[in-house]
């Protein structure tokens, strides 16, 4: 320590003038106001999204133990629906990257992409080769790998290969229904987290229970979540499948086996806009509240228009990405999505908010 | 948390209000100064220990007997301990991100280069269509639809050619880690005990193993000397005249003290703890460790968390003993807010034996590969704590961005913030 024990108490009043001084010059949202904002959030977005995911995953988990025991085609459409749902659900969530869904590293089981050296199915065929009856235990995929216990394993083991494959309870079959079931309890405990030990931190920030300092913390979190993704599902789910456009690639675009590539970025795009603001309470009441209405009226002008643009674009990937038309769609919207995350973090310094080093820095 | 709470806010008012009288700070052209001499003096380590492998290398073809192969392996090992330090230059310094690529990419898809055992790599990928081109065994390959002529494996061939071929990230033809692959060979032992097990005869002309060593002979020299030509260009680069230098120094001194800290940051957490790490941590696999081929991980992430002490409090050991010092980042936090140095110092010490530890485990034969093995929790444990204090040492770093007031400062042409990618984490 370079400043050995200088005495405390001076540091300590400065502070205080400090803050009673800050609250006045930069007008940055009160703690009860990011109280209020963060209470909407848990309560109208963040609980309501799990809750469905939670709903849709046990569906699925018994539509695959209905496949297993009937392993027809009907029964494998349904599966695949339900597995539809799930998905829609979760995209509908992947933004939220905080809070439950960071215990067990719950958020890399539930999705780990994108996987650029194969390793899910490199993983998975070694389950399917050694056929081993322990791993059809829910309590064996805690342990395993999070290439073999997520949605992106049980998209490749409902969405290729042979009905037959199914047949006779097989061990593929029984795989598939123990990853879904692994889902299903997941998604339950995340919820059930949210609704219990976790709100209750976020609502009673700075007392000695929370998990947060203050509200402006908790909020920080709730930020990022609005933030971050922008830039991820430009670079993840557009630019990388993109690529330089006279070599487009299909491949590297998210849930390409079950041809709904367009169909995630479009419920990830609605969700970041119901968070910024479709709740009481909302970012962009904060912002005007702040007098930063330009702003605000910027950042829902991109929203809307990323949704219409969004909703113009076809899919599947596999094919729509070798249409010249799509190639510029998905250009226009990469450049509107790069606007939006300039706009919203200009937001963020409005609103006194540091976002600090996200994971994707580096690499 | 209180603790937390209570931190910032001592450290604002230093910042700030300035009640206690603090020593004062170093000019933030002199920190940049000595900064860009440390960059300049692990980078020529990195040469120099470069050049010393290639003679090794040279004394391996010439005989290629195990006790030259074990020679070339530990220059190899040697020559990561500087480079691996240098990592903490990379991200801000737009030059050096860039350029990393041709020398440190990883994972790779060695299948492009090498015979592989397919039992363990698998036969194909999603993403790569050379995943098994093995351009030692073939004089042509196939990249997006056009037959290449690779009759003759030269530096030029693999750097503008073969390199990220097809635009594939995993196509990685150069540098350390191919490098290691052809000194190494697969490492079959899954997350077992063991490293790869190339026998030197497959660099032997009259007894020739795995087929081909003419070319396997051509690829390794060839690589190697594109790894000295690519760390002569960055040496140059950091030298009074080189552009890195003149890049940061042509900085507003605010940018360049966020640039330093942005690059110890991203490294420290997006890359070193997140993906090198956490997510080998996740995956089980033994193939997502930095150093697949040698099990050399556990010293690669040492030195890489080494780099960014090295950075931070303005010292640098040579790999010849002398030391390279001057005024550090940490001075400069200190006269402001010595709280947040503190505990910066804090957190790099916590760091750097959470890294001993894996340095200790692997001595006993637990490498990072045997750690992050699905049925060895406590090996899990010793990884999960580096990743935590890792995490950690990026909340400091936070901090002393807050306390400096730079988290508004425009870091132009800083790919890692401009176009990072990772898995979402």
């Amino acid at each position: 320590m370079k400043q050995a024990s200088s005495p405390l108490w001076p540091t300590l009043l400065g502070a205080a003038a400090l803050l009673t001084l800050s609250g006045v010059l930069h007008a940055a949202p009160s703690e009860l106001q990011w109280k209020n904002h963060n209470q909407s959030l848990v309560s109208e977005h963040i609980i309501p999204r799990y809750q469905h995911l939670a709903d849709s995953s046990a569906a699925l988990a018994s539509s695959t133990a209905q496949l297993c025991q009937q392993p027809d085609q009907a029964h494998l459409d349904a599966a695949q629906q339900a597995f539809h749902h799930t998905m829609d659900d979760w995209q509908s969530v992947q933004h939220i990257q905080f809070g439950p869904i960071e215990n067990l590293m719950r958020n890399f089981s539930m999705q780990f992409w994108p996987d650029k050296k194969n390793l899910i199915g490199k993983q998975l065929n070694i389950l399917l080769e050694q056929q081993n009856p322990d791993t059809l235990e829910t309590a064996a995929l805690y342990k395993a790998s999070i290439g073999v216990k997520g949605l992106p394993a049980l998209e490749r083991l409902l969405f290729t290969g042979q009905l037959d494959e199914l047949d006779n309870n097989s061990y593929r079959c029984q795989l598939t229904h123990t990853i879904a079931a692994y889902i299903a309890e997941n998604s339950a405990a995340t919820v059930s987290e949210w609704q219990q030990e976790y709100s209750a931190s976020v609502l009673q920030a700075g007392s000695e229970e929370s998990y947060y300092d203050d509200h402006q913390e908790a909020a920080v979190s709730m930020m990022k979540s609005l933030v971050e993704p922008v830039e991820a599902i430009r670079d993840q789910k557009i630019l990388r499948p993109l690529a330089d456009a006279e070599k487009v690639r299909p491949r590297r675009s998210e849930s390409w086996r079950s041809e709904r590539s367009v169909r995630n970025i479009q419920l990830n795009i609605v969700s970041l806009q119901n968070l910024y603001s479709g709740n009481e309470n909302s970012v962009d009441l904060l912002l005007r509240q702040q007098g930063a209405a330009a702003q605000a009226d910027k950042i829902s002008a991109l929203f809307n228009e990323l949704v219409t643009q969004m909703k113009n674009v076809s899919g599947p990937f596999t094919t729509s990405l070798y249409q010249p038309e799509t190639v510029v769609q998905l250009q226009q919207i990469s450049a509107a999505l790069k606007q939006l995350d300039q706009e919203l973090n200009a937001a963020m310094q409005t609103l006194d908010i540091q976002l600090g080093f996200n994971s994707r820095d580096g690499d | 948390m209180q603790l937390k709470s209570f931190i910032s806010a001592t450290i604002l008012a230093g910042t700030l209000y300035s009640p206690i009288a603090f020593s004062s700070a170093p000019a933030p052209t002199a920190i940049i100064n000595n900064y860009a001499n440390i960059a300049l003096a692990t980078y020529e380590d990195a040469l120099f220990s470069a050049q010393h492998l290639q003679q090794s290398i040279n004394t391996l073809l010439q005989n290629p007997t195990p006790v030259n192969l074990e020679q070339a392996r530990h220059a190899w090992i040697a020559a990561r301990v500087p480079y691996q330090q240098s990592e903490a230059f990379r991200f801000g310094n737009s030059i050096v991100d860039d350029w990393e690529g041709r020398v440190n990419a990883w994972p790779l898809d060695e299948g492009l280069i090498d015979y592989v055992d397919t039992g363990k790599y698998g036969t194909e990928s999603d993403e790569n269509e050379q995943y098994r081109a093995n351009v030692i065994a073939n004089t042509s390959l196939r990249v997006a639809g056009v037959e290449i002529d690779a009759t003759d494996i030269t530096p030029h061939f693999i750097a503008e050619v073969l390199h990220e071929a097809d635009d594939i990230e995993a196509n990685v033809a150069s540098g350390y880690h191919a490098i290691e692959f052809l000194l190494w060979g697969q490492d079959l032992n899954g997350t077992n005990s063991g490293a790869g097990n190339r026998p030197a005869t497959d660099f032997s002309l009259d007894n020739c193993t795995g087929g081909h060593c003419d070319r396997r002979r051509d690829y390794l020299q060839a690589a190697t000397q594109l790894l000295i030509t690519d760390l002569q260009e960055m040496v140059g680069n950091w030298q009074d005249d080189g552009a890195a230098r003149q890049e940061l120094t042509a900085k507003e001194d605010n940018a360049a003290i966020a640039t330093i800290l942005t690059g110890i940051g991203s490294l420290a957490y997006g890359e070193l703890a997140g993906e090198r790490t956490k997510l080998g941590l996740m995956l089980h696999d033994p193939e997502e460790e930095h150093d697949c081929f040698s099990d050399n991980t556990h010293w690669s992430h040492f030195y890489d968390a080494k780099g960014i002490r090295n950075v931070y409090q303005g010292e640098y050991s040579r790999i010849d003993g002398s030391v390279v010092s001057g005024p550090s980042l940490s001075d400069f936090v200190a006269a402001k807010a010595a709280v947040a140095d503190q505990n910066m110092h804090n957190k790099l010490i916590a760091t750097e034996a959470a890294a001993q530890a894996m340095v200790d485990a692997a001595g006993r034969g637990q490498t990072f590969d045997v750690l992050i093995g699905e049925n060895n929790p406590q090996g899990n444990q010793i990884v999960q704590r580096f990743v935590d204090s890792l995490t950690d040492e990026t909340q400091a770093i936070e901090n002393i961005i807050a306390v400096l007031d730079l988290d508004n400062i425009q870091l132009a042409g800083s790919d890692s913030l401009d176009s990072p990618e990772k898995v979402m984490e």
